[in-house]
């Protein structure tokens, strides 16, 4: 009613108004989409057409594995017989964790637990996004690239397997939380990577010494025919584990088809494995890369290290027992990968164990509180009196240092360039020996041992087979892989599959064998129910 | 007359004298036409609290439409006959009524319109008379808020409104400010209101772009840029009724920040200064040098490390800083045009040496109305630049740590610098730092360049009806620089580090909407709101870093001098965007009886394809009981009010692109000796992602007794929030190990009380008392089937992957979790119990289950009981003097710094420790153990301010001297001048970050100290002053 009463003016000047405001309109009707912009980031329908995006996606898959060098590395040598962590004064204690490994205390929530079932099973996860999207891509190489994806995809249940028992085999790649994948028996799991393994061999690319892995280029860290025998090797020695069921005849075919393949040898020097040039060595079959850059490197040096050994302050962690380190013969040239001792000032050159750190015109370390420092293989408390029991209230210096891996002159913080390899021919001709072994041919596995021992020793010490039967050649099989393979992640399956793991050794009692598997962990049961945890957790 | 004025203007203002001139000639020329046979009145008015001339007020005889207004002299003159009713009136004054008798002269003095001023308060979209407020709404203007050296808004209003926590994170300038109103309603998402500048809402988020990881300091304040002078009321709209009008940003309530404007009158030229000078408050006792010196002997350990010197490490990065901020303002105008522009300086030091915040700030705020006040133009412009010095102490830290820890740790025999005046260095370490040389050499600085500006348009259609347009922008501009030399060990084995990093921070918002307003009967008041809103909001940023540098010259001036292999770049960018609808009818009868219902439609890009939009309803009721009859006996009670609300409010706080499935740069790998870079799936798809919804139910009685002098309100609440959101780990094999859904469930319910009493209120003589209580219980009551969530990462060596807290339901946020002290064995505790079974004597002794694993449990919790706070404000002649005290009752805080540096061992690796680890029975080599020994009571009172002012009566006397003073104060303040607590700690108040993540989203923590910057104690001098 008043509106009525309002001046024609009144009116005028409001629809002059509105009038201003019809651009104003126009310009929001543009902006009514909800739709999220992105920027930066790629979605599934922008991706997976050309070969450089799907190399780019197959590199993520490959990343799973650098992943492992904390999680599934920790796993396998912590809890066993060859590596600790004691609690150092204040430092290392992490509510437990390490002592859980030692001591075989862990529970379904310890932190490695998860991370190495999340790692592992990312990367089939990663594998299988790829796999789907591959049909529709324009790549020359199509089956190069799935046999490829395939392999990584076995490699990753392979570690599953390994630590957990029965996982859920999954080979598409959608995930609906709603409905989570049931859990696989291990035997099917096992079944399940061989049939991968086998269907995909003869598909992947052969390495080859010229142009091939040895020479750095395009194939070093990349799947090939070795790494797919390699991986059969691994599970068929571990076979009886797995399955019940031994396998030791298709473990010798494994080893010999990378035996005498013709691609690799051993490398003259033990510690060229190691080295930050280690990509040149002829007798890794399967590595993962790394650079020296951030967040591409391998960071050993760092775990082991005390803090006034190099400028990047490394964490004065990671030992081997006293135990261990007496067990190597003194003319074992691999017995030089451990640092004991006073250690020295050390030019930043490369250099692998007791080449470093040990000239004494360079001037003595100290540790932090200024006493020298001294690497024993026992372990004191900071008043000089052994520790026993748990290894906690340990002073900084106790403990045998590993210096396997070269440090890298170029390191960038504590990224160091060196490759790790998962699989070397080193480990391949102790495994026909196992096998060979086992299958009572104790002999011919003496003489493979002394191949690779022939290489440590100057003069040669050969092992003599007159003094071993089957049983005591088992027993120094399992002290010939860890003199060959110590740190590198085998041991927890040397002594399962030996029956040793839950034996007690120095800071740990006997422990029940449901040890021998990992617990799966609590938040993936959390998420997907359908899981059984293992038997005694 | 005439040629008076003008000459006075000419001076000042020359465009005005035209503008007034002509005016005042129409105008007299109009009367003069129509009412010739009517005499001449003249006369003045002038303002009743200072006798100052008001220009522009507004004469009119009533009932007719002559009329004059008064010029800039406040003079008049008009014709007018006897009988006939002047009626002056003017914009924030009472107006007066005057029948023209004999006289020739009527002069006139106008009063302020206090109730005016104090009646209306801001809500969503509009205003809302005081009286008729039925949600729960509250209002501190300038006068009443915080003083003292204030750098940011919320400052102002911390422990003045009932319900609203304000902690300040610690004692660097600018560092952040957590807010809590009524309890925090999420775990993983934001838990801070939204902030509405001049009805602008604004991104709260931080621009500063990343700094040197371990060397980078805490977040910072992003309402730093706003002036605190600027600001002349903040609302706070505290339950869902009243910020169901934001819709998907209100469940965590709503801060309306509302700046100055200019008054019509005179100019007015404002100028306040202070300056302040702030220090150390507490120093935790670390062993003395002879201290340490006589421990380290006495143990029999290696010598060597011992130096001769006697440093305090606390006290050589410590300093008594100084402080001033300057602003000028002036404002004035006329009844069409007013304007208010003000400048101001901060210069603000922190109590750590390198640590200083530095600010300039203009504003300036104009509106005009035109064709009879029927369009109203509003702008509002702010320009801020401000500059953060930043100094090298992470909020968390781990091994090696930042500043504070390198106080905490460095040994105190050794000095600070060599005798050729370098820093001293342990030598052939690199994890132990020199603490002055971190602050000295570690260069780093953030630039920050934000604009605000709004622009509104109203127009009135018809009486009651205004439609309105509000178009704003909001811009920031933050540039990082860090350099770490090579010189300090904390980057020499890198060859130093230099990084920059710049980010943008943009936002644009339209808005129309209609407010209708009209009054049926005289007793159906009917008010109606409606209207669109877009937002629409940009980041994004660019950086780089690079180390190896030859020589520390370069600086982060010329990143390319780095080795190349250590380059590091970055850049991104993001956009959302919400588009809402809006309503909201108001309805009273006679004030007696009010209803008020809202709802908005908000629809936000961040929400998944399948729940785009989302709807917010609320509905309050209120019932002025004292209006009715059967309360008219009652003499005491002149005002009382109950209310009844009931709104749901979201949090869409939960980042950008979380329900697409995305593939980012990723997961690069080493394959053939050289880097492929990845592209690996990185966020789960998750369509029916959608906002945290809180459902809230707030009954509140408002009251005023003895005609007013004793006023307040109590409120009950409870707050329920749905849909929480959580990130969950997604079942296995999955591209992306975890997703983030809406899970979860917590609950708010609380009580606020505030209380306000005039005990004396003579002219020379008055004390008015008040206080706010609140008491809020805080509970997770779902966590979408998961049992349990840890947070409250534990910091210090030897303390990695401990988790102080748990989120579990049935219990509080900010829970703490952990083993349970007993005692020290053969001391307090049994040595022969299995607690203390093969431990040393004085070993500590913690609960134990069968198997000998210490038990975890419940230790403590963070939130407090209640909260409280007390103000006083006495005048008495020309002095005013006032205090405000504030308290948390209750609550427990994780002294993280005392558990990792009470422990003798640290000697071991020539690292200091606390002075209590000497009482301590424990044996040397026991490393730290987090358990509820470290939970302490962090119960506490603080007297946040006293403050002590004098305000010049006899202005007169003063102008004499320097001109036309019209107001004239001096004043002393203290801030945080005692805290009276049993925590160990620097300040009760900390809350140190110290979140866990689940996949790709921090799980939040609250209550954890561990080496804050401590908050200073603070003396300002100011001065304020009004021409």
């Amino acid at each position: 009613m008043n509106a009525l009463k309002t001046s024609p003016r009144t009116w005028i000047v409001g629809m002059l108004a509105l009038a201003l405001l019809a651009p104003l309109a126009v310009m929001l009707q543009g902006c009514t989409n909800l739709d999220e912009d992105t920027f930066g980031v790629i979605t599934p329908d922008q991706f997976f057409r050309t070969e450089a995006e799907i190399i780019a996606a197959l590199a993520p898959v490959y990343a799973q594995l650098r992943n492992g060098m904390w999680g599934f590395h920790n796993l396998s040598e912590h809890t066993s017989d060859e590596a600790m962590v004691p609690v150092r004064g204040t430092d290392w204690d992490d509510g437990g964790q390490w002592r859980q490994l030692l001591q075989q205390t862990w529970t379904p929530i310890h932190p490695d637990v998860n991370g190495s079932w999340v790692d592992a099973f990312t990367g089939v996860a990663r594998a299988n996004v790829v796999l789907e999207n591959l049909a529709n891509a324009d790549v020359p190489d199509k089956a190069g690239i799935e046999a490829e994806l395939r392999f990584l995809r076995a490699f990753y249940y392979w570690q599953l397997m390994d630590f957990f028992g029965g996982v859920p085999i999954v080979t598409t790649a959608a995930t609906d939380p709603d409905n989570p994948p049931a859990q696989a028996e291990r035997t099917e799991v096992f079944d399940f990577i061989e049939g991968e393994l086998v269907a995909i061999r003869d598909i992947l690319p052969v390495a080859s010494a010229d142009n091939g892995r040895l020479a750095g280029g395009a194939q070093f860290g990349r799947a090939t025919q070795g790494a797919a025998d390699a991986l059969l090797a691994k599970i068929y020695l571990n076979a009886e584990v797995y399955t019940e069921s031994a396998r030791w005849q298709d473990a010798i075919d494994a080893s010999d088809r990378l035996l005498n393949s013709g691609v690799y040898s051993l490398a003259p020097d033990y510690f060229d494995n190691f080295r930050v040039s280690n990509h040149t060595s002829p007798e890794i079959i399967f590595s993962v890369g790394h650079l020296a850059k951030g967040g591409l490197g391998l960071s050993f040096i760092m775990r082991s290290l005390h803090y006034n050994q190099i400028p990047q302050t490394p964490w004065n962690g990671f030992m081997t027992l006293a135990e261990v380190f007496n067990s190597f013969d003194d003319a074992d040239a691999r017995k030089n990968m451990f640092l004991v001792g006073q250690m020295y000032a050390q030019p930043n050159q490369g250099c692998i164990g007791n080449e470093c750190f040990s000239d004494p015109n360079s001037g003595a370390l100290e540790d932090r509180v200024g006493n020298p420092l001294i690497f024993t293989p026992e372990v004191f408390d900071p008043n000089g009196n052994p520790v026993t029991g748990t290894p906690i209230g340990v002073n900084e210096t106790s403990g045998v240092r590993v210096l396997k891996w070269e440090i890298d002159p170029q390191r960038v913080d504590g990224d160091n360039g060196n490759e790790y390899a998962f699989f070397r021919l080193g480990e391949i001709y102790l495994t026909k020996a196992e096998a060979l072994n086992e299958l009572g041919r104790t002999s011919e596995a003496i003489d493979l041992i002394n191949v690779v021992r022939e290489r440590a020793f100057e003069p040669d010490q050969p092992l003599s087979a007159g003094d071993y039967n089957q049983q005591s050649l088992r027993e120094r099989i399992l002290m010939e892989r860890r003199y060959e393979l110590i740190w590198e992640a085998t041991r927890r399956q040397d002594q399962i599959r030996m029956g040793t793991f839950t034996d007690a050794w120095e800071f740990k009692a006997p422990t029940e064998s449901f040890r021998n598997l990992f617990p799966i962990p609590q938040t993936q049961i959390d998420a997907n129910p359908s899981l059984t945890q293992n038997p005694g957790y | 007359m005439r040629s008076t004025g003008n000459n006075l203007i000419t001076k000042t203002l020359p465009d005005m004298v035209v503008r007034y001139s002509l005016l005042t000639v129409l105008l007299l020329a109009t009367v003069g036409l129509a009412y010739g046979q009517a005499r001449q009145i003249t006369g003045s008015v002038t303002e009743e609290s200072t006798g100052f001339p008001l220009p522009g007020v507004n004469i009119q005889i009533q009932g007719t439409m002559t009329g004059t207004i008064t010029g800039i002299d406040g003079t008049y003159s008009l014709q007018a006959s006897t009988g006939n009713v002047l009626v002056f009136s003017f914009v924030g004054y009472v107006n007066q009524e005057i029948t023209v008798a004999g006289q020739n002269v009527i002069d006139v003095a106008l009063a302020e319109d206090v109730e005016l001023l104090e009646e209306v308060v801001v809500v969503g979209y509009g205003t809302q008379r005081r009286a008729n407020v039925t949600g729960s709404a509250e209002r501190v203007v300038a006068e009443e808020a915080n003083v003292g050296l204030i750098s940011s808004p919320e400052q102002l209003i911390q422990g003045r409104v009932a319900g609203v926590n304000i902690i300040q994170n610690g004692g660097e300038p600018g560092a952040p400010v957590t807010v809590r109103i009524r309890g925090g309603t999420s775990i993983s998402a934001s838990n801070q209101p939204l902030y509405v500048i001049d009805g602008v809402p604004i991104d709260n988020s931080s621009s500063s772009p990343g700094g040197a990881g371990d060397a980078d300091s805490g977040a910072k304040n992003p309402l730093v840029f706003l002036n605190p002078n600027d600001i002349e009321s903040i609302d706070i709209l505290k339950d869902a009724s009243a910020s169901a009008i934001y819709g998907s940003r209100g469940a965590n309530g709503v801060i309306l920040i509302t700046t100055k404007q200019g008054r019509a009158g005179q100019v007015q030229v404002d100028y306040d200064a202070y300056v302040s000078t702030s220090s150390f408050i507490k120093d935790l006792p670390l062993l003395t040098a002879s201290q340490y010196r006589a421990f380290v002997e006495t143990q029999g350990l290696p010598t060597v490390n011992l130096g001769n010197a006697d440093t305090d490490w606390q006290d050589v990065i410590t300093r008594n800083a100084l402080s001033h901020q300057h602003n000028l303002a002036f404002g004035g105008g006329t009844t069409a045009t007013q304007y208010r522009a003000s400048l101001s300086y901060l210069n603000q030091e922190g109590i750590i040496i390198g640590s200083a915040l530095e600010r300039v700030s203009g504003r300036i705020n104009v509106n005009h109305k035109a064709f009879n006040d029927k369009l109203r133009l509003d702008t509002r412009l702010t320009g801020s630049f401000f500059n953060d010095d930043r100094t090298p102490n992470p909020e968390t830290g781990g091994f090696e740590g930042g500043l504070l820890t390198n106080v905490m740790k460095y040994n105190p025999t050794l000095p600070v610098r060599n005798a050729d005046g370098t820093f001293y260095e342990i030598p052939g370490q690199t994890s132990v730092r020199n603490p002055l040389a971190l602050v000295e050499q570690v260069e780093d600085f953030n630039k920050t360049t934000r604009l605000l500006g709004s622009f509104k348009v109203d127009y009135e259609f018809v009486p009651g009806l205004i439609g309105t347009v509000n178009i704003g922008m909001d811009r920031q501009q933050a540039s990082r620089r860090v350099f770490v030399p090579q010189a300090n060990p904390l980057r020499s084995a890198v060859g130093g580090e230099a990084i920059q990093g710049n980010n943008e921070l943009s936002s644009q918002l339209a808005e129309i909407y209609g407010n209708y307003n009209r009054t049926f009967n005289e007793a159906h008041n009917v008010g109606i709101t409606g209207g669109y809103s877009f937002q629409g909001f940009t980041t994004e940023g660019f950086n780089a870093s690079a180390q190896g540098f030859v020589s520390d010259v370069f600086s982060y001036n010329n990143l390319g001098a780095g080795t190349s292999n250590t380059f590091s770049l970055g850049s991104f960018k993001q956009k959302s965007r919400l588009i809402s609808f809006f309503g909201r009818l108001n309805y009273d009868y006679q004030g007696r009886y009010i209803v008020s219902a809202s709802l908005r439609r908000d629809g936000s890009s961040r929400f998944g394809a399948d729940q785009k939009w989302g709807i917010f309803p609320a509905v309050t009721l209120g019932w002025r009981l004292s209006d009715e009859g059967f309360m008219q006996g009652i003499e005491t009670i002149n005002d009382l009010k109950l209310r009844v609300g009931w709104g749901i409010t979201g949090s869409q706080e939960i980042g950008n692109l979380r329900s697409l499935p995305i593939f980012s740069a990723s997961g690069s790998a080493v394959l053939g000796n050289a880097e492929v870079s990845g592209v690996a799936p990185t966020n789960f798809a998750t369509p029916d992602l959608k906002w945290e919804e809180t459902t809230q139910v707030n009954i509140g009685l408002d009251f005023g007794l003895w005609s007013d002098r004793v006023y307040g309100s109590i409120e009950y609440y409870i707050k329920n929030t749905d849909d929480l959101l959580l990130e969950f780990d997604v079942p296995q094999p999955a591209a992306v190990p975890t997703r983030l859904a809406n899970a979860g469930k917590m609950e708010n319910t609380g009580i606020d009380f505030v209380l306000n009493a005039r005990i004396l209120d003579r002219s020379d003589l008055s004390l008015e008392l008040g206080a706010t209580f609140n008491a809020n219980s805080n509970e997770i009551t779902d966590l979408g089937g998961r049992t349990q969530i840890f947070t409250g990462s534990v910091s210090g060596a030897g303390l990695s992957a401990i988790n102080a807290q748990i989120i579990t339901p049935g219990e509080p946020f900010g829970t703490f979790w952990g083993p349970t002290f007993l005692g020290f064995c053969g001391v307090d505790a049994d040595q022969n119990a299995a607690a203390c079974q093969g431990l040393p004597q004085g070993s500590q002794a913690f609960e134990i289950d069968a198997d000998g694993n210490r038990v975890l449990g419940i230790i403590g919790n963070a939130q407090p009981d209640f909260q409280y706070g007390l103000t006083a404000n006495l005048t008495y002649k020309d002095f005013d003097f006032s205090f405000f005290l504030r308290g948390e009752q209750g609550r427990d805080l994780l002294n993280n710094t005392a558990l990792e540096y009470t422990s003798k061992n640290l000697v071991n690796t020539n690292v200091n420790f606390l002075e209590e680890a000497l009482n301590d029975p424990s044996p040397l080599a026991e490393a730290p153990v987090y358990s509820s020994r470290w939970v302490q009571d962090a119960s506490f009172l603080r007297m946040e301010n006293v403050t002590l002012g004098y305000s010049f009566s006899n202005i007169t006397a003063l102008s004499g001297a320097v001109g036309t003073i019209r107001r004239a104060r001096i004043y002393v303040a203290a801030n945080n001048l005692f805290i009276l607590t049993s925590y160990d700690g620097f300040d009760p108040e900390a809350n140190t970050t110290a979140s866990s993540s689940v996949g790709n989203i921090p799980i939040l923590s609250l209550g954890i100290d561990y080496t804050n910057y401590p908050r200073p104690r603070t003396f300002t001098a100011g001065i304020q002053l009004g021409f």
